[in-house]
């Protein structure tokens, strides 16, 4: 078992470092349109991590969303574990997912910030999760906070799949790299699809492993708890 | 050169940013860890005696 977790975790060093390797070295910098008619620079080279990282929120709160469905069928500690760790992770990649975006911004578009229907869903989505987290602080007694959780968890997971389709249903300026058939198309050529697919593979994997070092956590701080120990 | 600049920034932020969490959630193992043995060793001589 542990000797799996060894290779696994070594398989996704190497795809972190291929990953590297592909954003600065294998892909070619993107003529993609700047401000004012100008062409993005190096800068372009943020979209080989900032779009992996979208991704990888919207996995990890799908993954939330799951658990929670499990959690109100079964009423299992483990499913509610699973989903706190899900959540907390996917707050950490939607704040890192929204940093890394107004840094393309800035140089894309002039400003770090704009009210595009993208960012603002982003947002709407990050503050939700991050509702997730503090409410469950205000109660006691697990099983309601597991509950409360859930519904939570649940409802938010509404705002996933539009924060996704804003780009197509209103007028944005966010680029549109998968399925375009509208939005603000970017050209991306082979080198560039194969690095960013490989990104995808390494964020998706890294994320799963970040779940369960998480999820590892909260199972043993409610062990404790439950010993009488203070965690 | 600004260019640079933001996506240096960028890739600082993501590593950084997964380094800082990660390193939280470790010492936290650790010191959840540390409980559960003294915890044992209690229980254990609490059984003895």
């Amino acid at each position: 078992m542990r000797e799996r977790r060894s290779w696994f975790l070594w398989l996704v060093g190497f795809l972190g470092l291929i990953s590297l390797y592909g954003a600065f070295l294998f892909a070619p910098r993107a003529k993609w349109p700047g401000p004012a008619g100008t062409q993005l620079g190096e800068v372009q080279r943020i979209f080989y991590f900032h779009v992996p990282i979208a991704w990888v929120m919207f996995f990890a709160f799908f993954l939330a969303f799951i658990f929670s469905v499990l959690y109100l069928v079964q009423r299992k500690r483990v499913w509610d574990v699973w989903a706190v760790a899900s959540v907390e992770v996917g707050v950490l990649f939607s704040v890192l997912a929204m940093i890394t975006g107004s840094l393309w911004a800035k140089p894309a578009w002039g400003v770090y910030w704009t009210w595009d229907p993208r960012l603002t869903t982003i947002l709407i989505l990050f503050l939700m999760y991050v509702g997730y987290l503090i409410f469950r602080g205000f109660v006691e007694e697990e099983s309601q906070q597991a509950r409360l959780g859930a519904v939570i968890s649940i409802l938010a997971f509404a705002n996933v799949p539009l924060t996704y389709i804003s780009v197509r249903l209103w007028r944005s300026l966010h680029p549109v790299v998968f399925f375009q058939n509208s939005g603000e198309k970017v050209a991306i050529s082979p080198p560039m699809l194969t690095t960013l697919l490989v990104s995808i593979l390494f964020f998706t994997l890294f994320t799963l492993a970040l779940i369960r070092f998480r999820a590892r956590v909260e199972m043993l701080e409610r062990t404790l708890l439950d010993l009488g120990g203070e965690a | 050169m600004k260019d640079l600049v933001y996506l240096f920034a960028a890739y600082s932020v993501i590593w950084i940013g997964l380094f800082v969490y990660f390193l939280q959630l470790h010492t936290r193992l650790n010191a959840l860890s540390r409980q559960v043995e003294e915890l044992a060793e209690t229980q254990h001589r609490g059984g003895e005696s």
